[in-house]
């Protein structure tokens, strides 16, 4: 098929001109992708007063560390902490979430003689995508549930992400029956079933599901703003929008450290940030697009 | 063995059926406890919207006032400006925000070298995995008015003085547009890079040989074979156009541009929450959401009258 779409391209009459212009096309979007970030990693490397000064674009001034280490030296604790909440947030949450939402789709994904509630739990799960609760009385249920302040009120609201759990019935459903029957025949129950054959076959999509999860957890922001309050149990994302949101307060200005609520340390929690998305980002690339496949209109 | 008797006899009860695959009924039971209790009862929980909700009486013993949240709110000034607001951005996002991954699809299918493509693609995927916090530090970043590389440029090639950009109320609304362009085109160019992946090379061959070029190919293959694809985006952006996104907006706005930067979810955040008035604004909500479920409703009949296929399967 590649080798067909190839001869099409030679066949095609495209002029060498018109395919220049796609790749400088393409090149300058890719540019207004990653400019962003080149200029960030400048600020974070310059000195804040050649920041401020509006001499910094894409290569650093006056070269300094001094925009990271100044998180060793203020934010250290916080700092650490909040990535540490985060990382527990996303792994615990993301392991719940898969088991509790495999364990929901393998009823539903069954016939209705075997599982009377099917239709009914799909439609449960189908309302639930139309319709998220209204913020006020989500707040209210969560906290009589006694669950403000805690990660629980996190974790336990993602236990199941609906358009998983539909993503997931879909793909067992066509997992051939005959394996399941010869299991049966062997006096495996429904457990067997699926922990040893459906869990094997679906290890690709489970693979995206989780990877979906993770991003939703890791950027978790709405959850926390509302159910936690308590500043040592900050996931990381609000603790970046207390330091990005500090201003320059001109008390703050008579002070001596020259770094404090500068934009140069702004962009180097930026970058600071960024690098643990670039590091697994090969990962979550290959099998994100596989998911996009998958589930592509089912949103 | 159990499982044929149970086929044979065609007419069993509820009961009999649960107690032969009382398995399933019980991994179903965690997450139905879920969705009870964290999905259906806030949603049920909404009737505080015709109460005068206080926090100590509770939902059982507040004041029922019948409409009056929602005469309240229709006779307020600002309903119709959150309302707009949620309108224009909206309009917005399907206006330019639609296009841009259809052409930047078409554009990376047009390349055949495979590591350029690669390259093209990585970078357009990577935003979409930060959260909106950092992508709203970006943008302020580079749009600041002393230090951003925006005005830094403006100023070295126009010599204008430097614009503090997210202040502007007017220019609020672009710069949400332009942010969720820059984070989810990429990311919504995948659906159509698998819809052109799979039109069959066949039509490409036919096309040629019938002496048509690049351009003709487009107009007469790849556009008819991705419109199918293309009218259920649309219409799922259609139905979805009320959902702006709490995230991007709370970062992105400062009370400089309130004035066209509140939407319904913050307007309720910040007044239902922050100043207690819970009945009023899940009334605020409630609207939203009905208009939502109209529009979504409306979608998925004329995506299945259309392509024959709903949104949900």
């Amino acid at each position: 098929m590649r080798r067909a779409r190839a001869e099409r391209r030679i066949k095609g009459g495209g002029t060498a001109i018109s395919g220049l212009l796609i790749y400088l096309m393409l090149i300058l979007i890719a540019l207004a992708m990653v400019l962003p970030f080149i200029h960030e990693l400048a600020k974070s490397f310059s000195y804040p007063s050649e920041v401020d000064a509006g001499r910094v674009s894409l290569w650093p001034r006056k070269p300094t560390l001094g925009n990271y280490y100044y998180y060793y030296r203020k934010h250290f604790v916080p700092l650490s902490r909040s990535f540490g909440i985060t990382i527990y947030i996303t792994g615990f949450g993301t392991l719940w979430s898969i088991y509790m939402t495999t364990l929901m789709a393998y009823p539903l994904s069954r016939s209705r003689k075997e599982f009377k509630f099917g239709p009914v739990a799909m439609g449960i799960a189908i309302f639930s995508i139309i319709m998220f609760p209204p913020i006020i009385p989500y707040f209210l249920a969560i906290r009589s549930y006694g669950l403000m302040d805690t990660l629980w009120s996190i974790i336990i609201t993602h236990t199941i992400v609906p358009f998983h759990l539909i993503l997931l019935v879909a793909f067992f459903r066509q997992l051939p029956e005959d394996l399941f029957d010869s299991c049966r025949i062997d006096g495996g129950s429904d457990w067997r079933i699926l922990f040893q054959i459906v869990l094997p076959l679906s290890k690709a999509v489970l693979a995206t599901v989780a990877i979906f999860t993770a991003i939703i957890l890791w950027n978790i922001f709405l959850h926390p703003l509302l159910f936690i309050n308590n500043p040592k149990k900050f996931p990381l994302q609000i603790f970046l929008r207390s330091i990005f949101q500090g201003g320059a307060d001109p008390e703050v200005l008579l002070q001596r450290d020259p770094f404090d609520n500068t934009e140069s340390i702004k962009s180097a929690l930026v970058i600071l940030t960024t690098i643990p998305i670039v590091l697994v980002y090969p990962l979550l690339q290959k099998h994100f697009i596989k998911g996009m496949m998958l589930g592509a209109l089912k949103e | 063995m159990a499982i044929n008797i149970g086929q044979l006899t065609k007419r069993e009860n509820l009961f009999q059926n649960i107690s032969r695959h009382y398995i399933l009924y019980l991994m179903v039971l965690p997450g139905l406890v879920f969705f009870v209790c964290i999905r259906l009862i806030p949603v049920a929980g909404s009737i505080i919207a015709w109460q005068e909700y206080s926090i100590f009486r509770g939902i059982f013993h507040s004041k029922w006032v019948g409409w009056k949240n929602f005469q309240e709110l229709f006779a307020y000034y600002d309903f119709y400006r959150i309302f707009g607001n949620t309108l224009t951005i909206g309009l917005y996002r399907i206006i330019f925000g639609f296009p841009v991954p259809i052409i930047l699809a078409l554009l990376m299918n047009e390349v055949s070298h495979e590591r350029f493509k690669k390259a093209i693609q990585s970078s357009l995927y990577l935003p979409y995995f930060l959260s909106w916090v950092v992508v709203a530090q970006l943008f302020y970043s580079i749009l600041h008015p002393s230090s951003g590389i925006v005005n830094i440029f403006l100023q070295k090639t126009i010599g204008i003085e430097p614009i503090f950009f997210l202040a502007k109320d007017k220019l609020f609304q672009p710069i949400v547009t332009a942010t969720f362009i820059w984070k989810y085109s990429g990311y919504y160019s995948i659906v159509y890079l698998a819809a052109l992946a799979s039109i069959d090379p066949q039509l490409y061959e036919a096309a040629t040989i019938d002496g048509a070029n690049r351009l003709q190919q487009l107009w007469a293959v790849t556009i008819p074979s991705l419109l199918p694809i293309m009218v259920i985006m649309l219409l799922l952006s259609i139905g979805r156009f009320l959902e702006i996104g709490f995230d991007q907006i709370y970062n992105l706005m400062n009370p400089l541009v309130l004035s066209t930067g509140d939407i319904f979810d913050t307007y309720v955040y910040r007044v239902g929450l922050q100043e207690g008035r819970y009945s009023l604004t899940t009334a605020v909500s409630l609207f939203k959401a009905v208009i939502g479920l109209i529009l979504i409703s409306c979608g998925n009949a004329l995506a299945k009258k259309l392509t024959g296929e709903g949104f949900f399967k």
